[in-house]
């Protein structure tokens, strides 16, 4: 079988078998470690080999192409390719770049004859390879370089001169040359200067020496006039390091080197797209269906520790701007949980970027509409966000370019029908409530659901709609402007799917490192008043010992209350991601989660779920913490209670007010009365071997979803703690 | 005029490097009758010079450097080691076996309670002077071993395994009165009075340093 499969028709037969494993082979154009290289791979594997229904196994190759030019060359890699999958024909291929693209293109009938080709990475202004996209499969970006140009004339007052490097390798001469047209307009305002001819060493020396009223524009450095190649990122870190002034660049695998900002080229993002069409030609979707998909819309970005270093303001920031290494973060000291979580997070940051961004256009579209419908419609079709309106049955009337694209029908097809159609009939009732809650509401409400694909499958859309109104102030139609956010839903799921022990254990780490932190404190003072004790009761107690032993005690107890401080500052500045919350499901997954450890401490578990209860707005991970918690602390509080009469129960129910409470029911001990009204402060505990950490930590996550925690024995024994929030989900 | 300066007074070493704690363990063993010195991270502490002194030592896990169970090891392999006792902020299970399988006296957490810890130091302090008693004993063992003639030494090997006089004496090549003289010797020069005694000494002997 192996040997036969060199036959083209051989090797579909093997790919065809849904057992095996697609092989997929991606071509970089440049070095492996590059890191552009590194994250478009991060991309593309997160689509094929964490989406993918099939398994796929992913073969890695690199021309290397700025360092090894030439057709001698590309035709050895040819041959190399050929012999190295012999065995295992590729089922599809994958260009990054345009060397890679052109080195595919010219073998098309003598490499992998037949089998499908996938392009990304490929500028849509400057194609290296001069090949005609407009017939290929794939994904173009643009890397504009006049917003960061006029962003740092923005930023930096009385900018007199920018310097901009790029050095000598074909491909960045290319860009040199696109830079200095591009460039020529602001001439008049601003002194450009290119440094495109010295070696790196001579760079860093002059960039040292560069007056206050200039910044530098790195474009890359891949390779020195004297032949020297090095990784651009590694380069933006030494001239950041050696600058006397700011330097802005353009791809976002220079943020974190000592870069300040600037509109970056998202390489994750690209791989990622390209890994989805990858997909849909592996599920055989026509090529010239598929076609080129258009560049993505570039964002701004910044590195917070590098604007305080230049005293820049965030204020002064354009709109939307995503600012990263802001904030200190417990999860930093936690890699395994930040791993966990980084997509998520950087998914939602970028929805609130664009949120807020939407939130200022609106007022423009608004506008426009009056002003030029044809205007209006241009506007639009620029957009990567969906927009739509719609009539209050959810018809459509419009659609632009990016709805069609995410709900793959045409316009044709979408006008006249009611978008109730592609999504899933348990959300109609919600949406419907939404669109007439629309009527009278002037602000817009934001929304996450489930849509239907044309494959079959289910992504996840988050829409902000709104009423439209005329002269009379009647509602005329809706308007709504959309997101796909089916990557970070399932960046949540897969969260949500980490083992119920890893999760425990990820617990019990941050739990490990916080105790020790207090214990260092907790222990001093407990051995200095031990000492104290024993100095009192000699004959002549040794007074200045004693005053010292005091100063101490206040010493470390100040300290321990600094921890916990600290903590606190760092749970509430962890991104909080409010998302609506389904109290009864996210129960549901407590209970499952705290399963292992409830049967191994022969405990009990009973729900007792209210119907119908509404939605609440909240941090999932931190709303489970706290029933966690309440769940931990029951059990402990039952451990003296014979086997068969250790019970929890878990209840949700409305309360006064549209709160919503849950709440945990032990058979335990109870707590003594006099200690009720401090048991969620922070070290107080009626535990033997508490920290009385839990549920102080606790009472910080109510108050930070404006909720409450409280407890109270039971009258038939055992103790109740119940966290009440408000329901409904926040709109703005 | 000059006296022989009285037994060393044992010594607990505190190694920690958080200072208002180790300040704070070092007063309670004090003020509980102890001499204390203390360090600041087991760098410092290996670096002292401590041939000879008896005591034990209050380790913490986690320092900078070196951890506690690092110092652990490094010590294991000096003849004269202190008995360790562990103090630490966040003890898990495997860390804490890993530490008594190493020998440690006890494995004590932060913040720890003071007739623990003194009943602990008590315990370490009598294990360290259990060893130090055993230890002097092997040294006087070996001195008599070493004043054994080679004869005696062939006579007391074969002894030990038990075997009769006769045997010994055909296996020597000699008549069994001499053996029977030799093993007099031997016992005397041992300081022991029954076989059972010298098969002790020689299985203690034999035990690797």
């Amino acid at each position: 079988m192996m040997v036969a499969s060199a036959w083209p028709w051989m090797a579909v037969c093997a790919a065809e078998d849904p057992s095996r494993p697609q092989p997929i082979l991606i071509l970089f154009s440049n070095d492996r470690l590059l890191p552009a290289d590194l994250r478009l791979d991060e991309g593309l594997r997160s689509v094929l080999e964490g989406e993918s229904a099939q398994p796929v196994t992913l073969y890695t190759e690199f021309l290397d192409a700025i360092r090894f030019p030439g057709e001698e060359r590309e035709q050895m890699m040819a041959d190399y390719l050929q012999a190295r999958y012999v065995g295992n024909p590729p089922r599809a291929l994958v260009a990054m770049g345009p060397q890679a693209t052109s080195f595919f293109l010219k073998r098309r009938t003598s490499l992998f004859a037949g089998t499908p080709l996938v392009f990304g990475a490929v500028n849509q202004r400057n194609p290296a390879g001069g090949f005609p996209v407009a017939d290929l499969v794939g994904k173009t970006l643009d890397v504009p370089l006049v917003p960061t140009l006029e962003l740092m004339m923005a930023l930096i007052p009385r900018l007199r001169e920018v310097v901009v490097i790029f050095w000598a390798s074909p491909f960045e001469q290319r860009w040199g040359e696109a830079a200095k047209r591009e460039f020529a307009p602001y001439e008049d305002r601003v002194k450009v200067t290119y440094w495109n001819a010295e070696p790196f060493a001579a760079i860093l020396e002059k960039a040292r020496k560069l007056p206050p009223d200039s910044a530098i524009f790195f474009f890359a450095y891949l390779e020195a006039p004297n032949g020297v190649t090095m990784a651009s990122a590694v380069a933006a870190k030494q001239l950041a390091e050696a600058a006397s002034v700011p330097v802005f660049g353009i791809f976002d695998t220079y943020l974190g080197t000592g870069v300040v900002g600037g509109k970056m080229t998202d390489f994750f993002g690209e791989g990622a797209a390209v890994g989805r069409i990858v997909q849909r030609v592996l599920s055989g979707e026509a090529p010239g269906k598929i076609g080129v998909l258009p560049p993505s819309l570039q964002r701004f970005v910044f590195d917070a520790r590098q604007l305080g270093r230049w005293k820049i303001s965030e204020k002064d920031l354009p709109k939307g701007s995503e600012v990263l290494f802001g904030k200190p973060s417990v999860w930093r000291d936690h890699p395994a949980l930040v791993t966990g979580i980084i997509a998520a997070v950087v998914a939602q940051s970028a929805l609130i970027a664009s949120l807020l961004i939407n939130r200022a256009r609106r007022k423009r579209f608004e506008e426009a509409l009056r002003v030029s419908e044809e205007r209006y419609r241009e506007v639009l079709e620029s957009q990567t966000n969906m927009v739509c309106r719609y009539l209050a049955d959810t018809t459509l009337t419009f659609v632009n370019e990016a709805y069609c694209r995410f709900i793959g029908r045409t316009r044709e097809d979408l006008l006249g029908v009611r978008f109730l159609e592609f999504i899933p009939s348990e959300w109609h009732e919600q949406l419907l409530t939404k669109i007439a809650a629309l009527r009278s509401e002037r602000h817009s409400i934001s929304t996450e659901h489930e849509v239907l694909l044309p494959d079959g499958s289910v992504g996840w859309h988050h829409w902000e709609d709104y009423a439209i109104v005329n002269d009379r102030g009647e509602v005329v139609e809706y308007q709504a402007i959309g997101q796909d956010i089916s990557e970070r839903k399932r960046a949540e799921e897969a969260t949500q799917k980490l083992s119920q022990s890893a999760r425990l254990l990820l617990l019990g780490e941050i739990t490990a490192s916080i105790s020790h932190e207090l214990n260092q404190p907790l222990g001093a003072i407990l051995s200095n008043a031990d000492a104290a004790e024993l100095l009192l009761d000699r004959e002549s107690p040794p007074l200045d010992e004693l005053r010292g032993i005091v100063a101490d005690i206040r010493k470390d107890d100040l300290r321990a209350s600094n921890i916990i401080r600290h903590i606190r500052v760092l749970l509430g500045k962890r991104e909080i991601q409010m998302a609506p919350v389904d109290l009864n499901e996210m129960a549901c997954d407590v209970i499952q989660l705290a399963g292992a450890e409830t049967r191994r401490r022969g405990v009990s578990i009973e729900m007792d779920l209210a119907e119908q209860l509404p939605l609440v707005s909240g941090d999932r991970v931190q709303l489970q913490q706290v029933l966690l918690n309440f769940i931990i602390n029951g059990m402990d509080a039952m451990k003296d209670v014979p086997q068969n009469r250790r019970r929890l129960v878990v209840r949700t129910q409305p309360v006064a007010n549209s709160n919503l409470e849950i709440s945990v029911t032990d058979t335990g001990h109870g707590i003594p009365e006099e200690k009720l009204p401090r048991i969620f402060e922070s070290f107080f505990t009626t535990k033997e071997d508490g920290m009385g950490l839990g549920l102080a930590i606790t009472r910080s996550i109510a108050e930070a979803h404006r909720g409450q925690v409280s407890a109270d024995n039971n009258p038939d024994g055992g103790a109740t703690f119940r966290f009440t929030l408000p329901s409904g989900t926040l709109s703005e | 005029m000059t006296q022989k300066p009285p037994p060393a007074q044992p010594v607990v070493h505190i190694v920690d490097d958080d200072e208002s704690l180790r300040v704070a363990i070092a007063r309670l063993l004090r003020a509980a009758g102890y001499e204390v010195c203390c360090h600041a991270s087991a760098g410092e502490f290996a670096l002292a010079d401590l041939t000879g002194t008896r005591g034990c030592l209050i380790l913490d896990v986690r320092m900078p450097g070196p951890s506690g169970l690092d110092l652990q090891a490094a010590l294991a392999r000096r003849e004269d080691a202190l008995p360790i006792i562990f103090l630490t902020g966040h003890g898990d299970v495997p860390m804490s076996v890993r530490a008594m399988k190493a020998g440690a006296v006890d494995f004590l957490t932060k913040p720890v309670e003071r007739d623990e810890l003194l009943a602990t130091v008590k315990a370490a302090l009598a294990r360290d002077a259990a060893m130090d008693d055993a230890r002097a004993k092997l040294r006087g063992w070996r001195a008599r071993f070493v004043s054994l003639t080679p004869r005696q030494r062939e006579v007391f090997e074969q002894v030990v395994t038990g075997k009769p006089n006769k045997q010994i004496a055909e296996q020597l090549g000699t008549a069994e009165g001499t053996v029977k003289a030799h093993r007099a010797q031997v016992m005397d020069k041992m300081g022991v009075q029954s076989l059972a005694e010298l098969v002790h000494i020689a299985s203690r002997l034999r035990e690797p340093r």
